[in-house]
């Protein structure tokens, strides 16, 4: 048997509440340094509502209420001392649609370093190269870094956001459907990204083959419940539970 | 709904896979009567019926390979696919097999009729077709049914098997050292045994997938 993987977030009967909708219904979860977890389930399964409490961007939404704990690197993230600018440094996002800013592409790397205090055009210049590279997006713009980055392809977008996430050397990088709105090329050059990452990665897809293609382990989420959790492989050949089954052969309902 | 359709697929190619099984279990049934009856007719008839086998084999892993493209499936349906593939190869090699065996009823029933020296088949021969129709038999409801109590069974009756094929082998080899003469109608025997050896490693490869098809595990090989 290979040794388990280190938890790096772990959730603990974690309730959610949008106003009296009962959006997580006790969620325990440990998810695993240096992997892919995917979360999978029906629209309104509560999946997102999970993703998005990992780095508190729930915490604005009118209504919400949350019980329960969730740990980063041991320690609570809704915790009194846990302050949430810090938290999204160490958890950064990549959304459904690529929304660069309307800026160069080198600006768009270098919006959070900037904000935490690095003005140093050097110490910046290696800063973009290296989320550039880590984003695997260097070789194709490194000659065109001032162009802006809505002139840029879908893929190529996405990956801008993804390397203006890495600038900020996140701990963990959350993606909620990151590729839904990109072309199969885009998608697969994304894909190819997760696959080598070398980073904590939670994604939301709504695709399960590509939740079966990049992710280590997969997490199946209906009705608010975390209804199966295990590795990829074992859950897309052999699930244990009839409600997972019918989830991804499609006999659902 | 994609679903829809898709079960109905599936649907299709199970019974295309039961249809197959029939089909190589009167072939082996077939072969057996000729055998023990040396009935030539009969094992003209068993080796006759190999193509329908063998066309079936075509249409039943061309079939799940374009499942398997157009629907990527998961779960239970890959299990299904994947075990459609290797049921069809495996039934397939069981219809060879059967058609072997007529041969060889063939070959004893020519044996007598150009006044070589034989002796009557020993007594072991109809008990070994007997347990070997029987295994196929219980892997094939086992494999209907998604019954793995009695694909236990089966891997149970592989033991008998073999050593059945050895006894019957080492009564050949001494009647052959007795009498240089009867060496044709030895190695008749001794292909027959070893036939329905392999007859019974393909039955319980047959109940193999049963276990896979409803737990996800792969025992092959375990036995």
């Amino acid at each position: 048997m290979v040794a388990e993987p280190q938890t790096i977030i772990e959730a603990r009967n974690v309730d959610f509440y949008y106003g009296d909708f009962h959006a997580l219904k006790n969620v325990s979860i440990n998810i695993a340094a240096q992997e892919v977890t995917a979360m999978i389930g029906p629209s309104g399964c509560g999946k997102s509502t999970f993703l998005k409490l990992l780095n508190r961007m729930n915490d604005f939404t009118p209504g919400a209420r949350l019980a329960g704990e969730i740990f980063i690197s041991g320690a609570s993230i809704y915790g009194p001392d846990a302050d949430p600018v810090d938290i999204r440094r160490r958890v950064g996002m990549v959304f459904q649609r690529p929304n660069p800013f309307a800026k160069s592409i080198y600006d768009n790397i270098c919006y959070g370093p900037r904000l935490v205090g690095i003005r140093k055009p050097q110490d910046l210049d290696v800063l973009v190269e290296k989320a550039l590279r880590a984003a695997a997006l260097w070789d194709e713009v490194k000659d065109i870094l001032s162009k802006s980055a809505m002139e840029l392809s879908g893929g190529q977008q996405q990956r801008v956001c993804v390397a203006r996430a890495l600038a900020l050397e996140p701990e963990i990088l959350l993606m909620d459907e990151p590729t839904s709105a990109l072309d199969p090329i885009a998608t697969a050059k994304v894909e190819e990204w997760i696959k080598n990452a070398n980073l904590t990665i939670v994604i939301v897809t709504h695709n399960m083959q590509q939740a079966a293609r990049i992710s280590d382990r997969t997490a199946f989420f209906f009705m608010g419940e975390l209804v199966e959790f295990g590795p990829t492989m074992e859950l897309f050949t052999r699930p244990q539970e009839t409600q997972t089954e019918n989830y991804i052969t499609g006999r659902f309902g | 709904m994609i679903v829809g359709k898709f079960e109905i697929e599936l649907d299709k190619l199970s019974k295309q896979v039961k249809e197959m099984g029939v089909s190589v279990l009167k072939m082996l049934k077939g072969a057996g009567e000729a055998l023990l009856a040396l009935d030539d007719a009969k094992a003209t008839e068993v080796i006759k019926s190999d193509k329908t086998v063998n066309d079936l084999e075509n249409v039943i892993v061309n079939r799940a390979i374009t499942l398997i493209a157009t629907n990527q499936p998961v779960a239970k349906d890959l299990r299904f696919l994947a075990s459609s593939l290797r049921l069809a190869i495996e039934l397939e090699r069981i219809g060879d097999l059967g058609s072997n065996l007529a041969r060889r009823a063939q070959d004893i029933i020519l044996l007598e009729k150009d006044g070589e020296p034989t002796e009557p088949l020993p007594a072991d021969i109809p008990l070994m077709v007997k347990k070997a129709l029987s295994m196929l038999e219980m892997a094939l409801y086992s494999l209907e049914h998604g019954d793995t109590a009695t694909a236990e069974e089966v891997f149970q009756i592989d033991d008998v098997l073999d050593d059945l094929n050895k006894t019957i082998r080492a009564e050949a080899l001494s009647v052959i050292k007795k009498d240089g003469h009867k060496a044709a109608w030895g190695y008749e025997v001794i292909t027959i045994a070893s036939h329905l050896e392999r007859l019974a490693d393909h039955a319980t490869n047959l109940a193999e997938e049963t276990v896979y098809m409803a737990k996800g595990l792969n025992i092959r090989h375990n036995y």
